[in-house]
């Protein structure tokens, strides 16, 4: 069986980035086209997806009833691709209520997880949902965090178990059962060239030092920026003005009072510690 | 045992179904039955369509959905349903009425589109996109400014007519999330919830449903705007509208394992023949919604755009 790759993070982490560099690296590093990315289709959580391969609305369905079935649609999806595919993920790496791994281990080929640090992230992503900062702190220091709960509105996503920002990290580094490729946003705002080489290694692609380049150049900060201002970008939410917003790491030192970061620095020391962020 | 109208069929009963409009036409013979009874776990000889459904060698489908119910569905005339759990009555009517239905139109040969369709004047458009995407509330918007409702959700292509084709409606009934009755104005007290647990609407519609089948005129597929404030609708031609088409195209992979995939390419080739379709960027915001409701009411009380 091919199995699936789980492009892993937590919101605001690099994760659309990284999908669009593997779709130009996939094209010997040819430019994207953000609107027509096929890499950008499948998120694990999509009402879409889900649809397709369930045949019911998923909107019929209850929570639980949603996440029991996940796994099997992912089995099914496996089951009839017909080259390696990757899959973005923003859940925590959960165990259903039934207690089986949301995301199975025997059709998962690999996972990437990229991290960055959770003061840049409450910054970018309390800005991406509309929220103030002090609520994503507090977001991302709530250990049963549901996004996209969707109790009296219906988003594009099924409700997915982010749990805090430590829980998360720790979801997807802890799992003996993964192969698994770490990959840190500051490390790919400083060598973008180098991380993704590493990715293809990982990948076991072979890819030319041209397409490498190419993947580089084609998802360069400003160039996105550009894209989603003359075209748009489907994946910015209703409550943000756009997706690529700054790109930066360790924007927080301005962008957060000293109040703010001691705070997240509490809540999350430990993974902080952990991921070298303290 | 009641008998109702849906599609323009005469649909017997065991089942309570408040959702369908009650049968008044002729004495025909009932043209579909449904009937409460035991469904087997699994049809012979069955292909998987995905983890909830199975396709039986005579394109017989069976869907389970635990703690709901197992449903039946064959030669486009026949459901069997066995209920799971009694407490969830508009849960089981939900399946039945979304998948159940899409079964029983492709068994007869019918194209469903995951569209909701409003009536303007003496014909109709669909409003395809997948779910979230917001087709009940334009529809539900549309509505409110004197469209009258075909179908909310599932649109049916009847390409049998020698006539352009023709939307057969479905049932007076939104299905409509909390904040989209809030900003339509629609109090959802008494109103009932598909799920318990969560704040979706069956929205009843009698008094806006059109009953008669209906020319199509166009098809709107909904686009998210993705944060573009100027997106206009644009017409789309040749494989971008096969493409956009064929992406609606209600139940695929269902269609797929019941070996309709030809069929149901030469049933869009038929429809982008006859009907235009438009991309229609939506930008996801309750305030915007008005505005298009009346561009498209504009568009086509004036006759159809070319």
């Amino acid at each position: 069986m091919i199995g699936i790759v789980w492009l892993a993070s937590y919101p605001k982490s690099g994760n659309t980035w990284l999908r669009l560099a593997l779709e130009s690296l996939m094209a010997g590093g040819a430019p994207v086209r953000l609107n027509h990315v096929k890499q950008l289709r499948l998120g694990a959580a999509s009402r879409s997806l889900l649809e397709e391969v369930l045949g019911v609305d998923t909107s019929d369905l209850s929570h639980e009833e949603i996440e029991e079935l996940r796994p099997r649609c992912y089995e099914a999806i496996a089951r009839d691709a017909k080259r390696p595919l990757f899959m973005k993920v923003h859940d925590a790496r959960i165990s259903t209520a039934g207690g089986e791994p949301l995301f199975p281990p025997d059709i998962t080929s690999a996972a990437i997880y990229i991290v960055r640090d959770p003061r840049d992230v409450a910054v970018s992503y309390a800005y991406h949902s509309g929220v103030s900062i002090d609520a994503m702190i507090g977001i991302m220091a709530n250990p049963r965090y549901v996004a996209a709960r969707g109790v009296s509105s219906m988003s594009a996503s099924v409700p997915q178990r982010y749990l805090s920002w430590s829980a998360h990290v720790e979801s997807w580094l802890d799992t003996p059962d993964m192969k698994i490729l770490l990959l840190r946003y500051e490390d790919m705002v400083r060598d973008f060239a180098t991380e993704l080489g590493r990715v293809a290694a990982f990948l076991g692609m072979e890819p030319s030092p041209g397409a490498i380049a190419g993947a580089v150049a084609a998802t360069r900060f400003e160039r996105l920026q550009e894209a989603e201002a003359s075209e748009g970008f489907r994946e910015l939410a209703p409550t943000a003005a756009r997706f690529f917003r700054k790109g930066v790491a360790g924007g927080w030192r301005t962008d957060l009072s000293d109040k703010q970061v001691r705070q997240i620095e509490s809540d999350q020391g430990v993974a902080m510690k952990r991921m070298k962020y303290a | 045992m009641m008998d109702y109208l849906l599609c323009g069929w005469r649909v017997r009963s065991q089942l309570t179904l408040p959702e369908l409009l009650p049968w008044s036409g002729d004495d025909r013979v009932p043209d579909v039955e449904i009937i409460l009874g035991t469904v087997p776990d699994h049809l012979d000889g069955a292909k998987s369509a995905g983890p909830l459904i199975e396709v039986g060698p005579d394109n017989s489908c069976r869907l389970e959905i635990k703690r709901v119910a197992r449903y039946l569905v064959s030669e486009g005339r026949r459901v069997v349903i066995e209920t799971a759990n009694a407490g969830e009555d508009a849960a089981v009517r939900a399946f039945l009425l979304g998948t159940g239905f899409a079964m029983l139109c492709l068994q007869r040969g019918l194209f469903p589109l995951h569209a909701s369709s409003v009536r303007i004047g003496d014909s109709c458009i669909a409003l395809a996109g997948s779910s979230g995407m917001g087709k009940s509330t334009l529809a539900a918007t549309l509505v409110k400014r004197g469209a009258s409702l075909t179908a909310d959700d599932v649109s049916v292509v009847d390409l049998s007519a020698p006539a352009s084709p023709s939307i057969l409606p479905a049932y007076p009934q939104m299905k409509l999330w909390r904040n989209s009755l809030d900003n339509l104005d629609i109090a959802a007290e008494g109103l009932l919830r598909v799920r318990r647990s969560f704040e979706k609407y069956a929205v009843p519609a009698a008094t806006f449903f059109d009953s008669r089948p209906v020319r199509l005129a166009a098809i709107y597929g909904l686009a998210d705007a993705g944060g573009m404030q100027q997106a206009e609708i644009g017409r789309l031609d040749g494989l971008d509208a096969l493409g956009e088409l064929t992406m609606n195209f209600y139940r695929r992979r269902l269609a797929a394992a019941m070996n309709l995939q030809n069929d149901s390419m030469r049933a869009a080739l038929k429809i982008l023949a006859a009907v235009p379709l438009y991309r229609l960027p939506l930008t996801r915001s309750f305030d915007a919604l008005g505005a298009i409701a009346e561009e498209l009411l504009s568009r086509h009380r004036s006759g159809l755009p070319s």
